[in-house]
């Protein structure tokens, strides 16, 4: 296995409008390979007066994109910096940034090529960067994200993004029976403290019931550093500046999020039975192809899958080898699956010119869902 | 779970209890929401009927039976569309710009126009708008609604083709839809204000707009929308979100100019509008055969819709050779059958609208004719007969008409990219039901919803003006004239009246000489209703009443058509849920309300549809500047997308018997005016979103700067 120098993946999640510009800025710093995928982030809009009588906190939504691309370890601090200053992250509202440890499985040689060159940056200011984060994934059917987005932004996590998938598994068993289980998901990401994550999972577990069947699932997995957008929610305020930004402020004067741990900690009471040490795996590959490779993926042990559908970019002359329209199939194993799930992607194809499939995974430590 | 389960799974068999327990789910699921969906109109039409107009609904059971039927076609039809038409659009849209040339795109675009159009039921709508016009008052405009509606609906299908066509090259191209609206509908409303100027072509005006309006329909609009969002997938750009939708407002645009222009070819062959003496008159009959096919379909036309004078007109002024005309229909079976369909249809012709001399011309002797009025005039004015065998047959050709050809078409272009169709056994379950839900639906629209909707159109002049209803007919037994009593107006005018018991009352009605037949002593009471608003007739009070009745009927149609249903769920997927269906929806559904009272106003006021339209129009040119990209192309594609098979009947139902009440000569326009204003309310729903969104990253730029203060903002 040839392993990829650029090992950190790089997440931002920007309104759309301003999503062009932060193009134009990778761009120019030399990063002209870059997936995009459409999304939107909630944000709870405050009602006061008559207008508040049916509800006073209504979420508002705003269309994001969200934009990934690989570089290597030694890129990444100046990067993650550079981007942070230039758009303004540490400013609740802006949206958020952060990377991921990936660790590369397998690829086509097209989608495993040098790293990117970075062109060289000057540090010119330093960003407040966080450490201490960690992500929670969870997969809801359509129409749900919207409940777990309020959860998380009631309790004051932080700003949920939100795309499309659709999930296979048990479904593509069933035969034409499948068509009476919806296949449509609805993906709510979010990035926050690690020391409040383990409450927010235990709350989404508990208000979300995805202790029943046919929930959902959900699992963490582990960030190295980023910013999160705080800005939960707009309306009139009594302060001379918003709460969120007192909040960010204290957290970017004390370098941590570990003061705010003791929100929701009285919460936690139950004992559940959590799925421990997984892997988010993930498969990019180009469309159409995902469900028989997805299929092979589940032979191979796997249990459940969620299609997402995204979009590569390449600004280099190889434009137009790799096609724009692909698929990113996530799926949630222990580390000694892994193996198995590789060669059966690698059998169906999935490496070919055909699919040029890449796969990679990241640490999933926390994962649960309704057992049977 | 994720522990150490490696067996190889394949098919999952489960029992028959678990099967069913998952089939009842599902079903329950989808059919709550389309009784949602429907509920909304049924409810308000029969609440409407029974209580503020007091008028029990006749044929209460096959209603029901009908509504049951709404409800399950639709729960099939919309599974249909999601299984089977949405997934084969998409997939094409993706393959199609990945495996043909161009020249194979755009004409793959422009067939698939065509037979969308073909499939549509267009022209029974238009027909039954215009069924109120004659030859004499709007020559072209009958020209193109009967002798010549092979060329209407080929104008339509060439309109929509090249709609398609532009929307596929704007996909692949990236264009923007604004252009195309700016330049359309200038171009629009300059031939239109040239018709509205022209004796002639003034009348065709609310056809043509009325087509836009009506051609694309509940099969056409998901497979064009399904298409749009594969090949802008497939020309990916990351700005061009809002490229996915557009096909639908070109499609509604293009028909319109389509139409005016056939009218304007066919301009020189027909005679100018005039009274229908003339028209039928010896010196003008030549340029007036030109509507029809023949001399006898022309003299039938003209036996069954003129006036005395003008048919006699027909046969050069001699009673005797309009008799022996009428005597040779009699004896020749095949021309009875050609000009009235029936015999029982011609001698109730004879009795209700023939002349003495018309109906000694047909019945030959005073006795026979006497016999006649019996049979034919004391028998209600519908006969109300349903034939089941007739009824399936209908509705099961219709389905497979709307769904095949199209379906087919699809089919055959997959396979000539030498593509699989992918999940070929969801689609052809998605096929099925849509064929099912079709056929249901229709005969349920047909048997339940039509049928509420012509009772309440019919009886909704009792608002403002007094009403027969013939439904609530009596029959009173053993009737003497003793029973008249006799009483004076101030003006000494003498009033004939009789007494009936209703209920624990004893109320006064009318003697009405025609009710009475003498040598019976039968006379047949019919009941009536109104004014109930106001106590003159025609009095603003009750006219306003029927312009919120419009309102609240277009708005509570409008939610169930299936077209903005899947427009919704397009619109919702497309921007990953930052624009809800719902809220769609309810915009539309307004603006369908509100368009639909403008065009009932139409109707009473006659006023003229060109100043009703155009300042709308270029209304929405204005706002459409000022949109941004992606609400232009929802608010315009939800005008091609809302008038289908719920509102079309209704709304045409209701105009139509408003129309009949205030001797208005068409009901075109409204269908125009209930597609033109839920852009409007779209685009103003746009306006405010996008303002929202700017307000909340202005806040945030002040708020970083430092130059909010405490309290309050906006």
């Amino acid at each position: 296995m040839s392993v990829c120098p650029c090992t950190i993946k790089i997440t931002i999640i920007i309104d759309r409008q301003a999503s062009e510009t932060v193009i134009d800025e990778l761009a120019s710093l030399g990063i002209k390979r870059f997936y995009t995928e459409s999304g939107r982030t909630s944000i709870l809009e405050e009602k006061y007066g008559l207008r508040s009588f049916l509800s006073r906190r209504k979420l508002s939504n705003s269309p994001v994109n969200k934009i990934t691309f690989f570089v290597s370890t030694e890129a990444e601090y100046s990067l993650l910096n550079h981007l942070a200053v230039k758009f303004n992250f540490n400013s609740p509202g802006k949206g958020t940034i952060f990377s991921n440890d990936i660790e590369w499985i397998k690829s086509h040689k097209l989608c495993l090529r040098d790293t990117q060159t970075i062109n060289n940056i000057a540090l010119k200011a330093n960003a407040y960067m966080f450490d201490e984060l960690k992500g929670l994934c969870c997969i809801v059917q359509r129409g749900e994200g919207d409940t777990i987005a309020k959860i998380c932004l009631d309790s004051g996590a932080g700003v949920p993004l939100i795309t499309f998938g659709t999930g296979g598994g048990l479904r593509d068993n069933l035969g034409l029976l499948r068509i009476t289980i919806p296949a449509e998901k609805e993906l709510v990401n979010i990035v926050m403290s690690k020391y409040d994550i383990d409450s927010l999972m235990e709350i989404i577990i508990e208000q979300g019931k995805m202790n029943e069947p046919g929930k959902g699932f959900i699992y963490m997995y582990q960030v190295r550093k980023g910013i999160v957008d705080t800005k939960i929610s707009r309306g009139r305020r009594g302060q001379v500046a918003s709460m969120e930004k007192v909040v960010s402020a204290i957290d970017s004067i004390k370098g941590t999020m570990e003061w705010r741990k003791s929100r929701f900690e009285e919460k936690i009471n139950k004992r559940r039975h959590y799925f421990e040490n997984l892997f988010d795996l993930v498969l990019i590959c180009n469309e159409g192809y995902s469900v028989p490779l997805m299929k092979a993926v589940m032979a191979a042990g796997a249990t459940g899958s969620t299609i997402s559908q995204i979009n590569y970019h390449s600004q280099s002359s190889e434009a137009g080898r790799i096609p724009s329209n692909r698929e990113l199939c996530r799926t949630v194993v222990s580390k000694d699956q892994v193996t198995a799930i590789a060669e059966a992607v690698e059998k169906a194809g999935g490496f070919s010119d055909k699919m040029q499939g890449l796969m990679y995974m990241i640490p999933a430590p926390k994962a649960f869902t309704y057992n049977f | 779970l994720l522990s150490g389960d490696r067996t190889v799974k394949k098919e999952i068999k489960f029992g028959f209890r678990k099967t069913c327990k998952l089939i009842y789910q599902y079903a329950r699921k989808k059919i709550i929401e389309q009784i949602k969906v429907v509920s909304v109109i049924i409810t308000y039409l029969i609440l409407f009927q029974t209580i503020i107009l007091k008028i029990p609904l006749a044929d209460s059971a096959l209603i029901a039976a009908g509504i049951v039927l709404v409800v399950a076609g639709l729960t099939f039809f919309m599974e249909g569309l999601f299984l089977c038409f949405m997934p084969l659009g998409e997939t094409i849209g993706t393959k199609l710009p990945q495996k043909a040339k161009l020249v194979a795109i755009i004409s793959f675009a422009f067939i698939l126009g065509l037979v969308a159009t073909f499939a549509e039921p267009v022209i029974g709508a238009l027909r039954l708008a215009g069924s109120r016009v004659t030859a004499w008052d709007a020559p072209l405009l009958f020209l193109l609604l009967n002798r010549y509606v092979e060329y209407l609906v080929y104008s339509i299908g060439v309109g929509v083709g090249v709609a398609v066509l532009f929307g596929m090259l704007r996909f692949l191209y990236g264009w923007s839809l604004k252009p195309f609206i700016y330049i359309l509908v200038s171009v629009l409303s300059a031939i239109s204000l040239y018709a509205y100027l022209h004796p002639n072509l003034r009348h065709i005006l609310g056809l043509a707009w009325d087509c836009g309006a009506v051609t694309t329909g509940p099969v056409t609009v998901p497979l064009i929308l399904a298409l749009g969002i594969g090949v802008s997938r497939f020309a990916g750009k990351i700005s061009s979100k809002s490229g996915n939708f557009g096909v639908v407002s070109l499609a509604s645009l293009f028909p319109i100019i389509a139409v005016i222009i056939i009218g304007m070819l066919n301009l020189s062959r027909v005679p100018v509008p005039m009274g229908a003496e003339e028209f039928f008159s010896k010196k003008n009959q030549p340029k007036a055969a030109v509507l029809f096919s023949d001399l006898d379909s022309m003299k039938g036309y003209a036996l069954k819709n003129a006036d005395h004078k003008s048919q006699l007109a027909l046969f050069e002024n001699s009673q005797d050779k309009m008799a022996e005309y009428l005597e040779k229909i009699n004896k020749n079976e095949a021309l009875t059958k050609k000009l009235f369909g029936n015999r029982e249809a011609f001698y109730s012709w004879a009795v209700k609208k023939g002349t003495q001399s018309q109906q000694l011309a047909v019945f030959q002797t005073q006795d026979n004719i006497r016999k006649a009025v019996n049979t034919y005039r004391v028998r209600g004015e519908w006969p109300t007969g349903f034939n089941k065998v007739e009824f399936l047959k209908r509705n099961s050709i219709y389905a497979v008409r709307a769904i095949m050809p199209l379906s087919i078409f699809l089919i055959l272009i997959l396979l000539l990219l030498r593509e699989k169709l992918p999940r070929a056994d969801e689609i052809i379950l998605g096929l099925v039901f849509a064929l099912i839900g079709m056929a249901v639906f229709r005969g349920g629209l047909e048997i339940g919803l039509s049928r509420i909707g012509d009772q309440v159109g019919k009886n909704l002049p009792a608002i403002y003006t007094t009403i027969d209803i013939p439904s609530e007919e009596k029959i009173i037994q053993d009737f003497k004239p003793e029973f008249v009593n006799t009483a004076f107006t101030a003006e000494g005018e003498k009033k004939e009246f009789f007494y009936i018991k209703q209920n624990e009352e004893y109320v006064s009605v009318p003697f009405k000489e025609g009710h009475y037949q003498k040598d019976d002593n039968i006379y047949r009471y019919i009941p009536t209703r109104g004014p109930l608003f106001g106590s003159e007739e025609k009095n603003i009070a009750g006219l306003l009443v029927v312009l919120v009745f419009a309102f609240i009927m277009g708005y509570g149609a409008t939610l169930a058509e299936p077209g903005l249903n899947a427009l919704g769920i397009a619109v919702e997927e497309t921007t990953i849920g930052t624009l809800k269906k719902s809220l769609l929806i309810q915009a539309v559904a307004i603006g369908v309300g509100v368009g639909v009272s403008a065009g009932i106003a139409k109707i009473i006021w006659n006023l003229p549809l060109f100043w009703m339209l155009i300042p709308v129009y270029m209304l929405l040119l204005l706002i459409t500047g000022f949109s941004t990209e992606e609400f232009v192309n929802i608010g315009w594609d939800s005008a091609g997308a809302t008038t289908g098979p719920v509102t079309v009947p209704l709304v045409l139902s209701v105009g139509l018997s408003i129309g009949s009440q205030v001797g208005a000569v068409e009901g075109f326009g409204i269908l125009a005016l209930a597609s033109a204003w839920p852009i409007l309310s779209v685009l103003v729903v746009g306006l405010y979103i996008n303002n929202k969104r700017k307000a909340m990253l202005n806040e945030m730029v002040q708020e970083e700067a430092g130059l909010i203060p405490g309290g309050e903002i906006g």
